[in-house]
């Protein structure tokens, strides 16, 4: 796992990430400006220190060299007391070792042959004897000691007859230790002024280092004295002691800053300055520590000014660092060992407290496979977890409880759903879908199309041909579902049921607005067209109830005129009218429903009348102008208008095509009879050469004898009242296809397809003694049809010629 | 149409010749009338010299049935051919009445 990926994973790391890093630079920050801070206060008190000690070293040498100074002049003062002698002059020098531990040596030189006895020199001298301890007498001048009067620095007061004391310039002893030494003298006078002795006192230099060593402010300072004449009288390299010139010394081996110093230093100033290379660092010889060459020294200097020497410490810089600097280094490795033991401690802090966070993670995991009854994690704190997890637990109760809900309403969904299932059933189970309809038909094709919107409305359409009519509607009934499926059922129905004894659409119409306008409770109406086409004539009587006015397809598209009525269902009473007219052959009428004109589209357009007039123009050019064809062509629009729209509405369509053929009569004989039951056999005899003249057998001959007797004895009773005279008419008629029998009475308007029709299965005793007739007439011809044409019952009776030879009687 | 009734063996044949239609059903009708004041034994309608039968026929051999039933009397046909056979299947008749 890469180190993105585990800090993305882990609050614990990541977080530790951050604080460590945050808290880490703070302290760095923090430890930077101390260990700053702490330097800065290390060199201000090493400064301090130094200075101190530089003070400490100047007074301590001063006094010394004053103290000397004093003793040697106190001497003098009273000098004369014992100077005037040759041998009492030892006293006084004797008085004056003794009296100053520092003074090595101390002589006078009496001017040139001051003692006529002791040659042209004398000069007594006193000192103290290194092995004996002992104060040792001697005489340096005379004869054997010349030397003392030689010009150089040590007398030089002598020569000079300088009037005050006088310190010389060191310079070694001559004697085998080569101890530095310095000479302090003070000429002795004479009341009349003139000078006639010095008194000189040798001081050991040795204790100079002593004494600064004493107040040097670090034992690894290192010491330096430089004296005017730019020897050294105490340098760390004890062979430097007045044998190296110091700024001969610096000029070869130091540098700029260095040669700075020491010019500082000859002119008698105060301070302190930071360098490579001091003097102090510098030896004669050529093993120079490279080291301490290079290493920066902060240098303190000051003069004596009683003898005009400079006094310098050097103090290395890393030295006076060194705690600050181990301080910071200590810094560093506590830092690291901070972060290391700071990421540890947060890390574990952190995921010891988010870990109630990772069992919350995983009940919520599978609470997320849908298992509800995963048990929470107890939380014993009370922070902000413990919220999360509270309001987990109210989540998960929340989300049960609307899973349940959402299961109870998806069941009620799909109910619903069966429900409207059901509506559909109902609906689709109740019209025809059969198409072509009647095959065998020559003079009629019909094409129906239903299809449903999701929610169901109560579209329908049904036809039937009884008696040589074509009994057809289309509807829409209000609302949707299954209210709306079973209105339309019961619709359905009632214009079976009617229209099987009424072959007027207005009447149907009428007692179906009875019907439906007292069982309405629920205020649901019914848009209905109910047509009745008589097939031999082409007569159509048409009756609309509020329905969508239909289209006549011929040569040209045109909208039917007819009255519009009301719907059914929403008012009783209501007078409807029908219309009527002739249908040539090959004429559509096109029924549809509102779904048809109103479809929307996603943008709410309709589809509209245009749009469809449109269709049934173009319709016009095409070359096979059957009704299916219309009806593919509408659909096709106004799948192409809707898209994809979900259609609210049923749409139904409805094509009926009237193609009755003339053909040419093969055989015509007509008799007229008068209303008198007694003519039937001028009747048969009238059959009996019809059946012959087509060769019809035995049989045939006497089912068609027995289905004219059955409807002519009908008519002559019914349509002329008892006692009236009237004439009926019967013409036989036959093509190719059929044989026709045509009875025309002008007796009252009696149409007896109308009468119920028996029920055969019934026992002796229900079984009702007449209504035979009728029923005979219909069982053996294929149709019966009744038309009241100018003030005439006009009874059609018509016998496929095709069907002849399977004749359903020959099978007994 | 001719109608001709006789007893045999304790029943009563009727004989139908030719065309019972509804002209001749009346004279019929009148000829069958005996037939209502049976009390027993059998009736014998004897179909086979009828020729034609209507529904105004069919009525009268209902009737026969009609008034001879509740008595108990059995009503047989007999000697139908096809196509009065195929008249009385038609209307349901046939199940009403025994064939012999």
């Amino acid at each position: 796992m890469g180190i993105r990926n585990r800090m993305n994973a882990s609050v614990a790391f990541r977080t530790t990430i951050v604080v460590v890093t945050l808290a880490g630079l703070i302290l760095l920050i923090f430890g930077l400006w101390q260990v700053h801070h702490v330097r800065k206060v290390m060199v201000e008190e090493v400064h301090r220190q130094a200075s101190r000690s530089m003070d400490g070293a100047i007074k301590a040498i001063d006094d010394r060299v004053s103290d000397v100074e004093t003793a040697v002049q106190t001497a003098a003062a009273y000098a004369d007391l014992f100077a005037y002698d040759d041998k009492n002059c030892y006293q006084l020098l004797e008085r004056l070792i003794k009296h100053n531990t520092d003074i090595a040596a101390v002589t006078l030189l009496y001017r040139e042959n001051y003692f006529p006895a002791h040659g042209r020199y004398y000069a007594p001298t006193v000192y103290n004897d290194a092995t004996t301890k002992a104060v040792e007498h001697d005489e340096i001048g005379g004869p054997d000691h010349d030397f003392c009067y030689l010009e150089t620095d040590s007398n030089w007061i002598y020569t000079n007859l300088k009037e005050a004391g006088y310190w010389c310039l060191p310079y070694l002893d001559s004697m085998s230790t080569k101890r530095p030494m310095v000479t302090y003298s003070v000429p002795l006078k004479e009341p009349n002024g003139s000078i006639y002795a010095v008194l000189c006192a040798d001081v050991d230099l040795m204790w100079v280092k002593t004494v600064i060593d004493d107040v040097k402010p670090y034992p690894y300072s290192r010491v330096s004295v430089v004296s005017r004449d730019e020897q050294f009288i105490c340098h760390p390299d004890s062979s430097c002691i007045l044998s190296v010139n110091a700024v001969k010394l610096v000029r070869e081996k130091g540098n700029k800053k260095s040669m700075e110093l020491i010019q500082r230093m000859l002119r008698w100033e105060k301070g302190s300055d930071t360098m490579t290379a001091p003097i102090h660092v510098l030896t004669d010889g050529k093993d120079d520590n490279r080291d301490e060459l290079t290493a920066n020294q902060i240098v303190y200097f000051a003069p004596v000014d009683r003898v005009l020497w400079s006094v310098s410490f050097s103090i290395p810089e890393d030295e006076i660092l060194k705690t600050p600097n181990k301080l910071q280094r200590s810094m560093f490795y506590l830092l690291g060992l901070m972060a290391v033991s700071l990421s540890l401690l947060i890390f574990f802090v952190i995921h010891y407290h988010l870990r109630p966070l990772k069992l919350l993670a995983e009940s919520t995991r599978e609470i997320a496979k849908g298992n509800f009854d995963v048990p929470m994690p107890v939380i014993a704190s009370h922070d902000e977890i413990r919220h999360l997890r509270d309001s987990f637990e109210e989540m998960l109760k929340s989300l049960s409880r609307y899973v349940s809900e959402l299961k109870i309403t998806t069941s009620m969904k799909a109910s619903m759903e069966s429900e409207l299932k059901v509506a559909n059933d109902i609906q689709m189970s109740m019209i025809p879908k059969t198409f072509p309809p009647y095959p065998e038909r020559d003079d009629i094709e019909i094409s129906g199309q239903l299809t449903p919107a999701k929610a169901v409305g109560g579209d329908f359409y049904d036809f039937y041909i009884r008696d040589e009519k074509l009994f057809f509607c289309v509807g829409d009934v209000s609302g949707k579902g299954v209210p709306a499926a079973l209105v339309m059922a019961v619709t359905r129905s009632l214009f079976k049921t009617l229209s099987a004894r009424e072959a007027a659409p207005e009447r149907v119409m009428m007692q179906m607005n009875e019907s439906l306008a007292d069982q309405s409770e629920s205020n649901m109406f019914v848009t209905m067209l109910t047509g009745v086409l008589d097939l031999p004539t082409g007569r159509l009587r048409i009756c609309n109830a509020g329905h969508n006015v239909p289209l006549l397809i011929n040569k040209e598209v045109e909208t039917m005129t007819i009255d519009s009525n009301i719907p059914l269902g929403v008012m009783s009473d209501w007078k409807y009218t029908s219309q009527e007219m002739w249908i040539s052959p090959q004429t559509i009428i096109f029924l549809y429903t509102d779904g048809l004109t109103e479809a929307e589209n996603s943008d709410h357009g309709q589809f509209g009348d245009e749009r469809m007039m449109g269709v049934a123009e173009q319709f016009l050019a095409e070359e096979d102008k059957s009704p299916n064809v219309l009806l593919e062509r509408m659909s096709d629009a106004v799948s192409t208008f809707v898209d994809h729209a979900e259609q609210s509405d049923d749409l139904t369509m409805l094509a009926i095509r009237y193609t009755k053929e003339h053909r040419d009569v093969r055989l015509q004989r007509e008799i007229t009879l008068p209303n008198d039951v007694q003519t039937v056999p001028q009747l048969a005899q009238f059959v009996d050469e019809v059946c012959e003249a087509l060769g019809f057998d035995m049989s045939l001959t006497m089912q068609m004898n027995l289905a004219l007797e059955e409807a002519v004895v009908n008519v002559m009773n019914y349509a002329y009242p008892k006692g009236s005279d009237g004439d009926v008419n019967i013409v036989a008629e036959a093509n190719d296809v059929r044989l026709k029998f045509t009875i025309t009475d002008s007796g009252l308007p009696f149409d007896p397809t109308t009468k119920e029709e028996i029920d055969t299965s019934l026992s002796l005793e229900e079984r009702p003694i007449g209504g035979l007739g009728i029923f005979l007439v219909r069982e053996l011809m294929d149709s019966i049809n009744y038309e009241r044409i100018n003030g005439k019952n006009v009874l059609t009776l018509r016998k496929k010629l095709g069907t002849i030879q399977q004749s359903p009687t020959h099978a007994l | 149409m001719k109608t001709t009734l006789y007893e045999k063996d304790g029943s009563m044949v009727a004989v139908f010749e030719g065309r019972l239609d509804t002209a001749a059903a009346p004279q019929c009708e009148q000829d069958l009338k005996p037939l209502n004041d049976c009390t027993a034994g059998e009736i014998v309608l004897d179909c086979n010299a009828l020729e034609y039968i209507s529904s105004s026929g069919l009525r009268l051999f209902l009737s026969v049935l009609k008034h001879a039933k509740p008595k108990g009397i059995h009503v047989f046909l007999t000697g139908m051919n096809a196509d009065l056979s195929s008249v009385f299947k038609m209307t349901g008749l046939i199940n009403l009445f025994e064939l012999r």
